[in-house]
């Protein structure tokens, strides 16, 4: 794939060296000197040292030819211009990266339209989204969004005395749109049928509309599935990420304190905020880290500019006891370190807004056939367009022949995405993700390639 | 509000204002496709519980609003990914781009405080919402 990146800061560089390790043709425009040059010693791709606002520099980077175009600096107005040109001048996808305030106002403004992106984005919002999916499912194994963050797959253990075992499947009353996608019972891989049981102790994969699938998997998990407490968060850091994860949390059962220094930013926080508590105090201080009980919190995240910060502070509140610590980190040497060595200094998981960027834009390079979302016990998670004319275009999901060991998790038409059901019709375009077995693969393309 | 997805959410707010005279029956189908293309651009949720669907209409003289409250909240694939509680579905007459903007931006603006959203969720009944709303004026 012909890609362009224009911006080799710390988003542009990061998505840059991963794709450089791929098969892709790359080039990198970068207006500052030093940064191009640093980056041009270590990268196999061209560097261009060029403003990525000018249409020359667009057209000698192969903008004409570009299959990926991705606008990734820190500036807004850099960003939405090149994105513009790039379109105009024949980028086939154009992606944009913004500031948390611009994608706030998109309900006022177009802007996709207008400057012809394809896809617009925050690194800030992507990184809380990341994080908050800690906070609502603590104790699950792992947490994955697909389909644009619309459809959520979790794996969870069964407890137990979850109450839902026992029983088979189709008797259980799972919400509208939530099922059960694999069972992992020891080293069988099963995908089950309506006659299956759970049984304590399987991993479970459940898949469907986030907030449902959340009662569900606290159920299967908790011995008598009971009633879900409350969960009491404290977040350390009310500027863009903070903000962002605080109001993803709003809705969620849970009581949120924001540690904040500046007062003007506590104004904002506490006169946007519903369900948020803001205090004017730095979490830096144990003696204030003390006084508002932290170590009673359930979660305790870090999400300064400033990493050392962030990672001291997870640190002493680990010490006065709060179960989960997650930290922001931005530099790159930290967050290798964080990935290892983390979990020996009580730090749950490090979230880095590149990483989480980079999770979020590679499903937009794909080969032409079909992107692979994620491995799982069962078989492999993969998305693929529904192309015109294919078996698949025009039906019901109920009247086409799916193979064996072939799940469909989520069916995305625009921007809305469910997870299918019998009377869902799959239209040309429609993106569709199947868990399917190495065998079924071959087949499940066959019918939604053209 | 009864609906607990997305679209069903916009037909019966629409189908509320029909039922109360504030919208011709006769214009249903085509305010309901105005309202899904729009939906299909892009979500109407604008993070905070928040959601605010909206289309131009030929069959109305002026900005015509309604409000619904879901206690348990409605995936409309919001920025922030978190489930929808307040729904302001508003129309305004087709050429009155200004008008609209103003009125979305208002909108906005007083669903945008903590302290309203707090207010809205624990209202009882419709005329402490609408006090409620009535008492937060929003110009921009």
């Amino acid at each position: 794939m012909n890609i362009i990146i224009v911006g080799a800061g710390e988003i542009g560089r990061h998505m840059a060296l991963s794709l450089s390790r791929e098969q892709h043709a790359i080039v990198v425009i970068e207006a500052d000197e030093k940064v191009a040059t640093e980056l041009d010693n270590k990268i196999d791709a061209r560097v261009m040292n060029a403003d990525g606002a000018s249409v020359n520099t667009l057209l000698e980077a192969g903008v004409a030819e570009c299959g990926l175009f991705m606008a990734l600096t820190s500036n807004n107005n850099i960003n939405l211009v090149s994105c513009s040109m790039a379109k105009a001048l024949g980028a086939a996808q154009v992606i944009c990266r913004v500031h948390p305030g611009l994608q706030r106002e998109e309900f006022l403004f177009d802007f996709r339209s207008h400057f012809g992106i394809d896809y617009l984005f925050s690194s800030e919002r992507l990184a809380a989204i990341e994080l908050a999916k800690f906070v609502r499912n603590p104790h699950s194994l792992f947490v994955e969004e697909i389909a644009r963050g619309h459809i959520e797959l979790q794996q969870v253990k069964i407890a137990r005395d979850s109450g839902l075992t026992g029983r088979p499947l189709r008797e259980i009353e799972f919400p509208p749109r939530v099922r059960v996608g694999a069972i992992l019972r020891g080293e069988e891989s099963i995908i089950p049928g309506a006659e299956d049981r759970l049984e304590p102790g399987d991993v479970v994969t459940l898949f469907g509309d986030p907030n449902r699938l959340h009662e569900v998997a606290w159920k299967l998990q908790s011995p008598g599935g009971g009633r879900e407490p409350e969960t009491n968060v404290v977040i350390f850091g009310g500027g863009e990420y903070g903000f962002s994860l605080a109001q993803s949390m709003e809705s969620w059962n849970s009581r949120v304190r924001i540690f904040e220094t500046d007062p003007g930013r506590c104004e904002y926080l506490t006169e946007s905020l519903a369900n948020a508590t803001v205090l004017n105090a730095d979490a830096t201080s144990l003696a204030e880290l003390k006084e508002e009980n932290v170590g009673q919190a359930d979660f305790f995240i870090a999400v300064t500019e400033v990493d050392e910060d962030n990672v001291m502070t997870c640190i002493q509140a680990q010490s006065l006891g709060t179960k989960n610590c997650l930290t922001l980190i931005h530099r790159a040497d930290y967050a290798d370190a964080m990935t290892r060595f983390g979990e020996r200094l009580g730090i749950r998981a490090a979230v880095s807004p590149r990483e989480a960027t980079r999770r979020d834009l590679m499903r937009f390079v794909t080969s032409d056939r079909f992107h692979l979302v994620r491995r799982l016990h069962a078989g492999e998670l993969i998305e693929a367009a529904v192309q015109e004319g294919s078996a698949a275009a025009g039906k019901k999901v109920r009247e086409v022949k799916w193979p064996d060991n072939c799940v469909l998790m989520a069916l995305l038409h625009g921007i809305r995405a469910v997870a299918p059901a019998a009377e869902d019709e799959i239209a040309a375009g429609d993106h569709l993700y199947a868990l399917v077995s190495p065998k079924a693969k071959k087949a499940f393309l066959k019918l939604v390639g053209g | 509000m009864q609906a607990v997805e997305h679209w069903p959410a916009i037909v019966e707010l629409i189908d509320r204002l029909i039922e109360v005279g504030a919208y011709p029956a006769g214009g249903r189908d085509s305010i309901l496709e105005a309202l899904r293309q729009r939906e299909e651009q892009r979500s109407t949720g604008i993070g905070g519980g928040i959601a605010i669907p909206h289309a131009f209409s030929d069959d109305i003289a002026e900005v015509t609003a309604i409000f619904g409250r879901s206690l348990a909240g409605i995936e409309f694939g919001s920025l922030d990914n978190a489930p929808v509680h307040y729904i302001v579905l508003f129309l305004v007459p087709r050429a009155q781009y200004t008008l609209h903007l103003r009125t979305l931006a208002a909108i906005a603006k007083i669903l945008n405080s903590g302290e309203v959203r707090n207010q809205l969720s624990e209202a009882a009944d419709v005329a402490e919402i609408l006090d409620i709303l009535a008492l937060k004026p929003a110009r921009v």
